[in-house]
């Protein structure tokens, strides 16, 4: 009985089947969403397209710098 | 290194699976810059790393470590060699980089964004219970300072491409039936095949057709009340199971979000959550927790004025697979 009762308690946790209620909503999206201190470096002012990068630094009299990856650094993981 | 990135360097984000193929004026210009370093891509392999380089294609620098100094380091090491450089091919102004059509580029390889595509933010996130059996992020990132690697405890981010006609063809088939309508088989197939995907730790395997083991997604109009704040309120509740045919690695789970229009501006209000019990891990994304732990990945709308906002989606290399998901 005991174990049954002790199964019986911990169902809520391994099922899938609840559904989202809508504070878990609001929770779940926020929990996702990556902080301002973890994702300060997208206000860099990054280009994603080399070309435009090329044309604005040849203007600016400033160095390229490319951060090329299998899978987008901005978009991939 | 960040104030030396943001004032001394124009910088740019690429993926390399793309520029190492394309036979077009951009990736022969990107291969000329690689070249020069110890990447060459022999035999069509990666040249993936981070690049210091003039307009001209005079490479400054080459690194692909992850620890900050010696990034640093190459930066400033960079700097010097540009200064270095004859007026003509750093001065403002003094080079003049050929201008390039856009209907130039190797359509094979191109992903630009077109005016009828709704573009979603998909952040994915290990999870944990807390004492009350709420959801909590799991740990810390942390600053990992021996191979500065993901922990897999931070935030991934993904894009996913809709059309405006898919959203459109969404909204009428739910006001016809008010009972409620299967959002159409193609859209949920891209969102569970490409999208509900543990990507926190690297790039992720994606599910093929065979792993939707169970697929349920759903569109409901909410009913109008007197002075609604909006003209269509849809509400999307879902349920899905994706499995490895071997069973190590897999996914299931709930969906649930909306997709509304707000009635005075006609402005598109769309966000949807899946959460659920992960298992296992890909080539790139070694490192999972043991056993079935909590995953969920949400889904809002994307400000597309942003660079970063148009970058196409991980499962997009293929075009025609990832939007025709229902069928290859």
């Amino acid at each position: 009985m005991k174990i049954i009762l002790s199964l019986l308690a911990l169902l809520p946790l391994a099922t899938s089947s609840a559904k989202i209620m809508p504070l878990q909503f609001d929770q779940l999206r926020e929990l996702c969403t990556p902080s301002k201190s973890a994702s300060g470096w997208l206000e860099l002012g990054w280009e994603i397209d080399l070309w435009k990068a090329r044309e604005r630094a040849a203007r600016e009299g400033k160095p390229i710098f490319l951060w090329e990856m299998d899978g987008h650094p901005l978009g991939c993981t | 290194m960040q104030k030396i990135l943001r004032e001394q360097f124009v910088i740019v984000a690429a993926d390399d699976w793309y520029q190492r193929r394309q036979n077009d004026a951009l990736g022969k210009f990107f291969r000329s810059v690689a070249d020069q370093g110890p990447r060459k891509g022999a035999g069509g392999g990666t040249r993936q790393g981070r690049y210091a380089f003039s307009a001209s294609g005079t490479l400054l620098g080459f690194n692909n470590n992850r620890d900050p100094q010696r990034i640093l380091n190459m930066l400033r090491e960079s700097l010097r060699k540009y200064e270095a450089l004859p007026a003509g091919e750093r001065k403002a102004g003094a080079f003049k980089v050929p201008t390039l059509n856009p209907g130039a580029l190797d359509e094979r390889y191109a992903r630009p964004l077109t005016q009828d595509t709704v573009v979603m933010k998909v952040h994915g996130r290990v999870l944990e219970r807390d004492r009350k059996g709420n959801y909590a992020a799991c740990g810390e990132p942390g600053a990992n300072n021996k191979s500065f690697r993901h922990t897999g405890f931070g935030a991934s981010t993904d894009h996913l491409w809709l059309k405006e006609a898919e959203l459109e063809q969404l909204t009428a088939l739910a006001l016809k039936n008010p009972q409620g309508v299967a959002v159409p088989r193609a859209v949920a197939m891209r969102i569970a095949r490409f999208h509900l995907v543990d990507n926190t730790r690297g790039e992720p395997p994606h599910w093929n057709l065979e792993e939707v083991r169970k697929l349920i997604l759903r569109a409901t109009m909410q009913p109008k009340t007197a002075g609604a704040r909006y003209s269509t309120n849809l509400r999307l509740t879902g349920a899905f199971h994706l499995e490895t045919k071997d069973g190590k690695r897999g996914y299931t789970g709930e969906i649930s979000g909306f997709l509304r229009t707000v009635s005075k501006t006609g402005a598109r209000e769309f966000q949807f959550v899946a959460v659920g019990q992960h298992w296992g891990e890909g080539t790139y994304t070694r490192g999972a927790r043991p056993g079935k732990t909590p995953f969920a990945v949400a889904f809002t709308l994307a400000d597309s004025q942003k660079a970063e906002d148009c970058v196409p989606p991980q499962a997009i290399r293929w075009e025609k697979g990832y939007y025709e998901a229902d069928r290859h």
